[in-house]
């Protein structure tokens, strides 16, 4: 390599380590030392584990932990679900301008911010809101009931805010199936459940799992729509990690939550990538 | 199924009817909170009361949303954060596109992964190991040498660390993609037409990428404009638009959040127009 | 080699040579070629695909550096000379003109790299696309442009510089055989009129024929044979060159033992072969036939002026207009010749079944040793 050449990469590389050293890797290495340490008196700190015995001694906090895996487990394939029907619409059937106009009015949402979203499903879900007061004056219910803050109103918040991450990767996936793979498989007697199983489904698996690595990622970290939408009963980790932090001020037992969630999503991604045998990188550059 | 096959006119009619769902449910949150941004009434919730632009301009009993000082700050704050964050992030992004497409050195897959990964960490987490990390050197800087580093502390130029942590992975993805697909015949006929190298990347290569430089600028701003995990943990004194907004929605939410959330998705939308429009070349 | 005696020389290459390592085998791309390009010359390199042709043009143009030998362009040599600063312009593959510009734009790049003031751009411009037949269309996309159109803008692009040298990298491949059909022939006017030297590589032989002053046919980086197109089509000096250029019936034999030029065909019948190289007895040959060298009979009729006299049976008739051919089976063995069909009505009632004399001269079997 000729030494300009070599200036030139030092002077690129530079960045990417800063960038990568000081924000990512370093910070990390910090939470784990604190999370590994006990103050025993002023000043004064030893090693220890007692963060991590906090969390499996106190149920409040291992459950809160299992409850926010599980929910966001559920609100993953619910997104799923509601989405590939809309995205095989988009990439198969729909064409020319209605096909811009349905991407455009999904990407609508997006655009405006988590805040303006949830600030939508308050005014739709709560007690005084939009359709408790639709279905009182109905006459379907005897008095105005409170939509908001149970678990159905976080499960909601938390697939609405997903579906484009969902949408997306489905829509690229499916585009690329080329529809006389369907049709050949059609002409040869495959029936609809068979054709979806063993071309679509298929051709599709990539997508699938970008798309849902990503969501459950999203939803995993998410706050803003648990606790808005969810209240006092949300009882999602994230907030834990917000309490300990900001609230009580015990960043070691906060540093601790923050790894177990850090751990439980990249275990949860690892797995997904493995079931569906896709490579972590590719998979990402999809999204 | 494709349109190519047969279908009942039963399940065309379901799929019409769900699709119609579908697009009222993803509508339906917007449009109520666009509508209340007009309501002439104290809170954002039904009844209707009548049209008012009282939460936009009045300066009275109600304070709407362009007399409201305190709102105002935040969305300048949000757009200073904003336009650093962008900048910072297309200015690294290219740095790592040429890294990753255009230089070969050991370790290189690994590093690009590796500048994959803040995509994969929670926000959350990003802000708190930031903000920890941070407090230690600024409390190393002041245990060992007695001086305060102000910027180490939350406010704006850990928020724009904070945010371009992650924000930069996405710029780099979305130039680093065009840049693969650059056609390095076009280079090299540049240089065969007696164009220098820095000739060529003013006049070839740069112009090839804007597009994409367009597109991930667009969508760093958005994303930092709109993001809250991490910038809720690295916050100060000021704090920008959303986790103004949050406070406000916590002590109970005005029609002024429905104004500002309006404005936003309208600068939202004008900016997606622009990318939009743009995509063509 | 052909020599130049009374014409200057504009790209002179010297014992070059390149090796490449592949899969951890070392693997000679170009193999210590020579070569003189006199000035005005349309010269074409003739290979198959991988016989080393794009890096030997790579060479030249300088995106490539050769392990030995020396290149010399216009007299000078090009040692250590950036491809920024060679007096040679390359028309691409698939042309490479930037999409982001206008085709004037294009055209201007490398006057505006030379620091050449606006206004005389636009002027030289203007005047390089009205010489190629694109007067007006400057402020065009290239999008905009058809294929034929943007060839013509390609090469406007690099002549605008007024190079020593153009180098043409099967720049016609991209295009559909009609349109292939007639840049050959636009390329070649073009080249004549304004006179500059063009070194044009390509696999299709039919183009380096029809467009070439003189032609190397390179295979596995050498060059087998140099000449002018009449040369290699009439005088092929390797099988290679006799089996690749134009089309040719490839027969196996060995010589025979008796006296004369005869070489007995591998299961089949003896022929005259040309007596041009004498052969030992029994060495193995190949032998080549030109379809159009084949004089058919029909009824069968005795071929007295010729040397080889051979009867059989049409197999089946591919009528394609003036390149019709009949497959013949030669009697009494398994050997097939493809023959021509002259459309002069003579032919028009043959069909398959028919049995046909054929007669051969013997200076159009080619042998050569193998």
């Amino acid at each position: 390599m000729r030494p300009a050449n070599r200036l030139l990469l030092w002077l690129l590389l530079a960045p990417a380590v800063l960038w990568l050293g000081l924000l990512i890797v370093l910070p990390h290495l910090e939470i784990l030392m604190l999370s590994l340490r006990q103050r025993v008196a002023p000043h004064e700190y030893a090693f220890s584990l007692q963060q991590y015995a906090t969390f499996f001694d106190e149920p409040l906090y291992w459950h809160t932990f299992a409850r926010t895996a599980l929910i966001s487990l559920l609100a993953t394939l619910l997104t799923l679900l509601l989405a590939f029907p809309v995205a095989w619409h988009i990439a198969k059937v729909a064409r020319g301008r209605s096909k811009a106009l349905m991407l455009a009015l999904l990407l609508l949402p997006f655009w405006a911010s988590e805040m303006v979203r949830t600030l939508g499903w308050v005014i739709l879900l709560r007690g005084s809101g939009v359709i408790p007061q639709w279905l009182f004056h109905l006459g379907l219910t005897a008095e105005p009931v409170e939509l908001l803050y149970n678990d159905a109103s976080i499960l909601l918040g938390l697939v609405y805010s997903s579906l484009l991450f969902m949408l997306i990767p489905l829509v690229n996936a499916l585009e690329t199936l080329d529809d006389s793979l369907v049709e050949a498989a059609y002409d040869l007697g495959g029936s609809r459940v068979n054709i979806l199983r063993q071309i679509i489904l298929s051709h599709a698996a990539p997508g699938i799992a970008a798309g849902s690595v990503m969501v459950f990622m999203l939803t995993l970290g998410n706050y803003l729509t648990p606790v808005l939408l969810g209240g006092k009963n949300s009882m999602w980790f994230t907030e834990q990690i917000y309490t300990q932090f900001i609230t009580r001020f015990n960043w070691e037992q906060g540093a601790a939550f923050a790894l177990l969630l850090l751990v439980l999503s990249t275990l949860m991604v690892w797995v997904g990538l493995k079931l569906t045998g896709q490579g972590f990188g590719e998979t990402l550059r999809r999204t | 199924m494709i349109p190519s096959i047969p279908q009942s006119a039963r399940s065309r009619l379901l799929r019409t009817a769900y699709l119609a769902l579908f697009f009222l449910f993803l509508l339906l949150p917007l449009t109520v909170v666009v509508i209340f941004a007009f309501n002439d009434a104290p809170y954002p919730l039904p009844p209707w009361r009548g049209f008012t632009l009282d939460w936009f301009f009045a300066q009275g009993d109600r304070i709407g949303l362009f007399h409201d000082e305190e709102m105002l700050a935040s969305l300048w704050q949000s757009t200073r954060i904003a336009l650093w964050v962008t900048a910072l992030s297309l200015l690294v992004g290219t740095c790592n596109a040429f890294l990753l497409e255009r230089c070969r050195f050991r370790g290189q897959r690994l590093l690009s992964l590796a500048m994959l990964l803040p995509l994969v960490i929670p926000g959350v987490i990003l802000g708190i190991s930031i903000l920890a990390f941070m407090s230690r050197l600024a409390q190393f800087a002041d245990d060992t040498w007695g001086v305060e580093l102000e910027f180490l502390r939350p406010g704006l130029p850990l928020i724009v660390l904070g945010q371009f942590s992650y924000i930069v992975s996405i710029a780099t993805l979305t130039i680093a993609a065009r840049l693969k697909r650059f056609d390095t015949a076009l280079e090299e006929a540049a240089l065969n037409l007696g164009a220098s190298r820095w000739a060529i990347f003013r006049t070839i290569i740069l112009p090839y990428l804007r597009p994409a430089l367009f597109g991930a600028g667009a969508i760093a701003f958005l994303l930092s404009f709109e993001n809250f995990n991490t910038t809720y943990m690295l916050t100060g004194s000021d704090a920008p638009l959303t986790v103004l907004m949050y406070g406000r929605m916590k002590e109970g939410a005005t029609p002024v959040l429905n104004a500002v959330s309006l404005m936003l998705m309208l600068f939202s939308a004008l900016l997606a127009g622009i990318v939009y429009r743009r995509k063509p070349d | 080699m052909l020599t130049f005696p009374d014409l200057a020389i504009d790209l002179d290459v010297r014992g070059v040579s390149k090796h490449y390592r592949q899969h951890g085998k070392d693997f000679t791309a170009v193999d210590d070629l020579s070569l003189r390009v006199p000035k005005g010359a349309f010269c074409s390199i003739l290979g198959p695909s991988g016989c080393g042709k794009t890096t030997l043009l790579r060479m030249i143009a300088g995106f490539i550096e050769p392990d030995a030998g020396e290149i010399f362009i216009g007299g000078n040599s090009m040692r250590g000379v950036p491809p920024n600063r060679r007096p040679a312009n390359m028309i691409f593959q698939h042309l490479a003109l930037f999409p982001m510009m206008s085709v004037g734009e294009n055209v201007a790049y490398g006057l505006a790299r030379r620091g050449i003031a606006k206004k005389l751009i636009q002027h030289q411009v203007d005047a390089m696309l009205e010489r190629v037949g694109l007067a007006g269309a400057a402020v065009k996309r290239i999008d905009q442009l058809s294929g034929g159109q943007k060839q013509r803008a390609a090469i406007a692009r690099s002549l605008v510089l007024e190079p020593t040298l153009l180098l043409l990298d099967e720049p016609l491949g991209a295009l559909d055989l009609k349109l292939r059909e007639h840049m050959k022939l636009e390329l070649k006017q073009l080249q004549a009129q304004i006179g500059t030297t063009f070194v044009y590589i390509t696999h299709d032989q039919s183009e380096a024929l029809v467009m070439s002053d003189f032609i190397a046919v390179m295979n596995q980086g050498k060059f087998e044979q140099t000449g002018t197109p009449q040369d290699l089509y009439y005088r092929p000096q390797t099988a290679f060159v006799a089996g690749f250029v134009g089309n040719s019936n490839r027969l196996s034999g060995r010589m025979g033992a008796g006296a004369g030029s005869v070489a007995q065909v591998d299961d089949g019948p003896a022929l005259f072969v040309s007596p041009q190289q004498a052969f030992p007895p029994g060495r193995s040959l190949a032998l080549f036939i030109r379809p159009e060298a084949i004089v058919l009979a029909c009824p069968p009729a005795p071929l007295e002026n010729f040397a080889n006299r051979l009867s059989g049976k049409v197999l089946s008739l591919f009528f394609d207009g003036a390149n019709s051919t009949v497959l013949i089976r030669l009697d009494d063995s398994d050997i097939e010749l493809h023959v021509a069909l002259f459309q002069n009505g003579f032919h028009a009632d043959i069909h398959p079944g028919d049995t046909v004399s054929l007669g051969i001269a013997a200076e159009h079997v080619l042998a050569f040793a193998v």
